[in-house]
């Protein structure tokens, strides 16, 4: 029986960084809990499996995408940022600019973005998280940041 | 795109958007663990069943193709390792690789009664379903098991056959009928047998003879070549006599020397020009022919002749049949033309196909005389 204790540490250190990322790639709250919950319980049932806490964190981010890219890819919706919807919490999100100018982003510049500039992870990194080349991630990271940038009116050359 | 340069005015700008985010952890902790527990459960029964099935089925396999009694054996082209064997009641004779199961039989079918024998590259004692005039119970033999019959007509499962003017030897099995059998409640494959059964009908003097082969469907080359030597080698009465059953076929390896020997084992044969489009005349010579088997195919029109093969290209091997045709002087020299045609056949479906580039191997007399190979090109 593989050890309970760990993972509820790891657990609780890492589940709202991941609901966190899920939102800003969804733009949906109770989509975003969702989807940790369901990655959560995916690394649970392979615990005797992983090995320490690094694999363990990139397996459930990695999990965590691709549950985001399957759930967006069903509701098309929100790939047009329909956030009307949303709950009360995501209406207080949805007041900000930095998420309309968001769903404005493909999914996988979404992801590309969030992954690199709100998570920190090497493009490299993020490459292997989505399952695509560190080429294409840096196509789709420079898309996203072009438009980032003139919706919120950030002006270029901000980047350290 | 060049530099990787994290962009933290962005970054800042995205954790200011879900920075007052806080799921509550207990929420869902325990559904979490309960659901990956159970799916854990269900990850290691399912690895255990197939460990299980996996197991189970080289089990069975080291069984069926180990040291099982129903293990194939493997046999020899050469004839030096054949044995003969004759009957003297009906005064017919084979040859068969001494490595294969021989099983003489006696059955009895209402009043008529007939004698015969099965040579089989399985150690299987071979038994009829129900009563004499049943067939063969094949079932659960190996997918690449072959099965020779020669029997007095009426003996076991065959029926009565009208009889003709003597038949002509040596037998060929191109000349075998396909036959589908269908049996009860298993229609095509009856108790195992492979089907089509080959049915060759044998007149000697009056008395009617039946040679029957079967072909599992994941037989080998070899041991369909060694049916069609062991059927070409059945004589029947005063043919024994004529014919030495020694002439069965070449010996694959042991060209007299000095001649060469070619990439398959028979001597080696010049192929001019070694490659080019359909239509094409190629002429073939090689020395060192002088087994008898060589110069009894030659000029008949019967047997392979010259034919081309390109086996096991998708479910299809390619043959073009007897493209050309060869003869072999005194001295063992073979010279022989073709002409690459546009089309073959694929034996199982039975279909027309086309001729396409690439290396198609040259055959001579036999299904496995493979002599060489010519280089089928686009133009």
């Amino acid at each position: 029986v593989p050890d309970g204790s760990a993972f509820e540490a790891f657990y609780r250190q890492n589940l709202t960084r991941i609901v966190r990322a899920c939102a800003l790639v969804t733009l949906d709250r109770t989509a975003a809990e969702d989807i940790a919950a369901e990655a959560f319980t995916r690394l649970w049932a392979r615990w005797d499996l992983v090995n320490g806490e690094d694999h363990a964190g990139g397996f459930v981010f990695k999990t965590a995408m691709r549950l985001c890219y399957r759930e967006m890819r069903r509701d098309r919706r929100r790939l047009a940022g329909d956030l009307d919807r949303a709950d009360a919490i995501d209406q207080a999100l949805a007041r900000q600019d930095i998420l309309s100018a968001l769903a404005e982003l493909s999914l996988r510049q979404r992801q590309a973005v969030v992954l690199r500039d709100w998570a920190g992870f090497e493009t490299a990194e993020v490459g292997r998280l989505l399952g695509m080349r560190e080429s294409t991630v840096r196509v789709h990271l420079a898309r996203a940041r072009e438009r980032l940038r003139r919706e919120l009116r950030v002006e270029e050359g901000s980047a350290s | 795109v060049r530099e990787d340069v994290r962009d933290r005015e962005l970054g800042d700008l995205l954790e200011g958007a879900v920075g007052h985010l806080e799921p509550n952890p207990d929420e869902r902790l325990a559904r979490i663990r309960r659901r990956g527990a159970t799916r854990r459960a269900l990850r290691w029964t399912a690895i255990g069943t197939t460990l299980a099935m996996f197991l189970g089925g080289l089990g069975w396999s080291a069984v069926q193709f180990g040291g099982g009694r129903d293990r194939v054996v493997v046999g020899s082209l050469d004839p030096s390792t054949w044995t003969e064997y004759h009957r003297p009641v009906d005064n017919w004779s084979l040859r068969y690789p001494s490595q294969w199961n021989l099983q003489p039989y006696t059955l009895r079918c209402f009043s008529a009664g007939g004698e015969g024998a099965l040579i089989s590259n399985v150690r299987h004692h071979f038994e009829i379903v129900g009563d004499g005039c049943a067939p063969w119970d094949m079932r659960g033999l190996p997918p690449n098991l072959v099965v020779v019959e020669v029997g007095m007509s009426g003996a076991g499962p065959f029926g009565p056959f009208t009889s003709q003017p003597d038949s002509r030897f040596p037998l060929s099995l191109d000349d075998a009928k396909r036959v589908s059998d269908v049996h009860g409640e298993e229609p095509g494959e009856p108790f195992g047998a492979p089907q089509p059964r080959l049915y060759l009908p044998v007149s000697i003097q009056g008395q009617d003879y039946a040679v029957n082969s079967w072909l599992g469907r994941r037989a080998s080359r070899l041991d369909r070549e060694i049916v069609r030597r062991i059927v070409a080698s059945i004589r029947f009465g005063r043919q024994a006599q004529e014919f030495p059953p020694d002439d069965i076929g070449p010996s694959p390896g042991a060209p007299p020397a000095p001649y060469p020997t070619g990439p398959y084992g028979y001597p080696a044969i010049m192929v001019s020009p070694p490659r080019g489009p359909v239509g094409t005349r190629v002429h073939v010579e090689g020395d060192g022919f002088t087994e008898p088997f060589w110069s009894q195919q030659s000029g008949t029109g019967g047997g392979y002749q010259i034919s081309l093969e390109r086996g096991l290209s998708g479910d299809c091997d390619r043959l073009a049949f007897q493209v050309g045709t060869y003869t072999v002087n005194a001295n063992g020299h073979l010279t022989g033309d073709f002409v690459v045609p546009s089309t073959a056949r694929c034996p199982e479906p039975d279909r027309i196909v086309e001729v396409v580039p690439g290396k198609w191997t040259i055959k001579i007399a036999c299904a496995y005389c493979e002599m060489g190979d010519f280089e089928v090109t686009k133009d």
